[in-house]
């Protein structure tokens, strides 16, 4: 096991992905 | 006076400063309760991050990471997409026409004053009770910093509160709401370093909370179906909460909105990411309390130097606060405008409408003190009624909201099943039904298949009903600024 492993880098992993996601959608709905 | 009565009254003094500007500003009755419907995005997301940002997050979430584990922050994914669904699906087509309150969009929509009054009773109802659990997480603070009693506190947070939020509207609200989240920022900002360095770093910090607590990175602290079901209560509450709703029609356009929540996702994921390692740090320094709920207040008083202690209870009084205030702009617009004026008097010149509005704040702030004075509702745990507040909101205005633009066939009596089915389904869950399902999926999916189902059996809505909201132009006209 690498430390705590996923159960706790996870979370702060999947929150950036999603504000990332989230850019980019609006990137996208800004320039139509 | 101790160096934290001093942050307070500097705290307190600011907060007075902003009602009074706002006092100054506020002209019309868009002015009050939606701050003219002019917001730029970072007004508008601060507002958003510090009414979504409760003492739910500061003490509540604590609490049940202590005693329960990690697996409890997983839920947090579900309060960003819940914002994202909102802004992507939800606001083009809801703020087409804007309103003054949600349920005025609920009679607009759905043409009739009946499903507007139901609508304005399940908030003020659910609101009063929710407020109550805020005002007591108040009055412990309160206790702690002045060493005053837990009821002087309440009364004087509440008194605080509402001399503000009564004089300075929605206008009052946004602005101090915008100082709050700086000052939570803040705390959580400056206490994780100190708790980090308590516990030698991140990483000794990881193997000791385990070698305290071994289960805490585990998925075993909590069953699977309540993490789930906790899940889709953030979701659906953040999707179609009044609070949330009405800073839609505060904020000036959609590129307005959809930066302004980008703006508030990031501040809530921040704060809470944050308070997650204070929570882990307080298994490790405070092994053995008696409830989770006094992790927070530990950290405070114990770890912290005294004027970043301070702060950081100044943080959780500003995420209280901060709350609070945009739940009696829901709450009082709620009694006056859609019940007082609406059912009972309709003729009013703008400034008794103003006057109205004011009383109606002040009528609202203080029933949960008073039934709190009385005996009634005390319980300490915050997040809990956080959760059934949330699960209410869900079951009562995910429907018949986000139904409404979407789906042309939805009727009145279809949203009127929808909000008092789904009400009445989350009680009944909440009281019979097992402690390891959140009431919201029955009231949730109670509220579905009436909405459903009785739209289908009824007429369908008349053309004025459908026309704000199903038109092809876009536009943000009808604006009431």
């Amino acid at each position: 096991m690498i430390g705590p492993g996923f159960t706790f880098w996870g979370v702060y992993l999947a929150c950036a992905l999603i504000v990332v996601g989230y850019v980019v959608w609006m990137i996208r709905e800004e320039r139509r | 006076m101790t160096a934290q009565m001093w942050v307070f009254v500097a705290y307190f003094i600011v907060v007075f400063g902003i009602g009074w500007y706002s006092l100054r500003a506020t002209r019309t009755e868009a002015d009050y309760w939606i701050a003219g419907g002019g917001l730029g995005w970072f007004t508008g997301g601060a507002t958003m991050a510090a009414t979504h940002t409760s003492a739910g997050t500061f003490v509540g979430t604590i609490g049940v990471m202590y005693t329960a584990g990690w697996s409890f922050a997983w839920v947090l994914l579900s309060v960003p997409l819940g914002y994202w669904f909102m802004v992507a699906v939800l606001a083009p087509r809801f703020t087409r026409q804007r309103e003054l309150t949600i349920p005025a969009f609920i009679e607009t929509r759905y043409y009739g004053k009946g499903v507007r009054a139901l609508a304005a009773g399940i908030i003020l109802v659910a609101t009063v009770v929710y407020i109550q659990a805020q005002i007591v997480a108040g009055g412990l603070i309160a206790n702690t910093v002045f060493g005053i009693p837990t009821t002087w506190g309440m009364i004087g947070f509440t008194t605080i509160l509402l001399v503000y939020t009564v004089v300075g509207g929605m206008m009052a609200v946004v602005y101090t709401d915008a100082f709050q989240l700086v000052v939570m920022g803040l705390g959580a900002l400056f206490a994780v370093p100190l708790a980090l360095r308590q516990v030698d770093g991140l990483g000794s910090l990881l193997s000791l909370v385990e070698s305290a607590h071994p289960l805490v990175f585990t998925w075993e602290t909590m069953p699977a179906t309540l993490l789930f079901t906790m899940g889709l209560s953030f979701f659906l509450g953040g999707i179609a909460g009044p609070e949330k709703l009405i800073r839609l029609y505060a904020m000036r356009d959609m590129t307005t909105i959809r930066r302004g929540v980008l703006f508030a996702i990031v501040m809530i994921l921040g704060i809470n990411l944050l308070v997650f390692l204070l929570a882990l740090s307080s298994i490790v320094l405070f092994p053995v309390l008696p409830t989770g709920d006094l992790a927070m207040p530990m950290v405070a008083t114990a770890v912290l130097p005294a004027t970043l202690g301070a702060l950081m209870l100044a943080a959780i009084t500003a995420a209280m606060m901060s709350t609070v205030d945009s739940l009696l702009i829901v709450a009082g617009s709620a009694l006056s405008v859609d019940i007082y004026q609406n059912l009972v008097d309709r003729e009013v010149s703008p400034a008794t409408k103003l006057w109205i509005g004011r009383i109606g704040i002040l009528v609202v702030g203080s029933v949960p003190v008073l039934l709190l004075l009385s005996g009634v509702g005390e319980g300490e745990l915050v997040q809990f009624i956080v959760l059934l507040f949330t699960a209410l909101m869900a079951a009562a205005f995910v429907m018949p909201v986000v139904g409404g633009v979407l789906w042309k066939r939805a009727t009145r009596e279809g949203a009127m099943a929808a909000m008092s089915g789904g009400v009445i389904a989350t009680f009944l869950w909440e009281i019979f039904g097992p402690a390891s399902v959140e009431p919201v999926l029955s009231g949730f999916l109670v509220s579905a298949v009436l909405f459903v189902g009785v739209s289908l059996v009824t007429a369908p809505p008349p053309a004025h009903a459908l026309e704000p909201y199903f038109e092809s132009t876009s536009s943000s006209s009808g604006a009431p600024s």
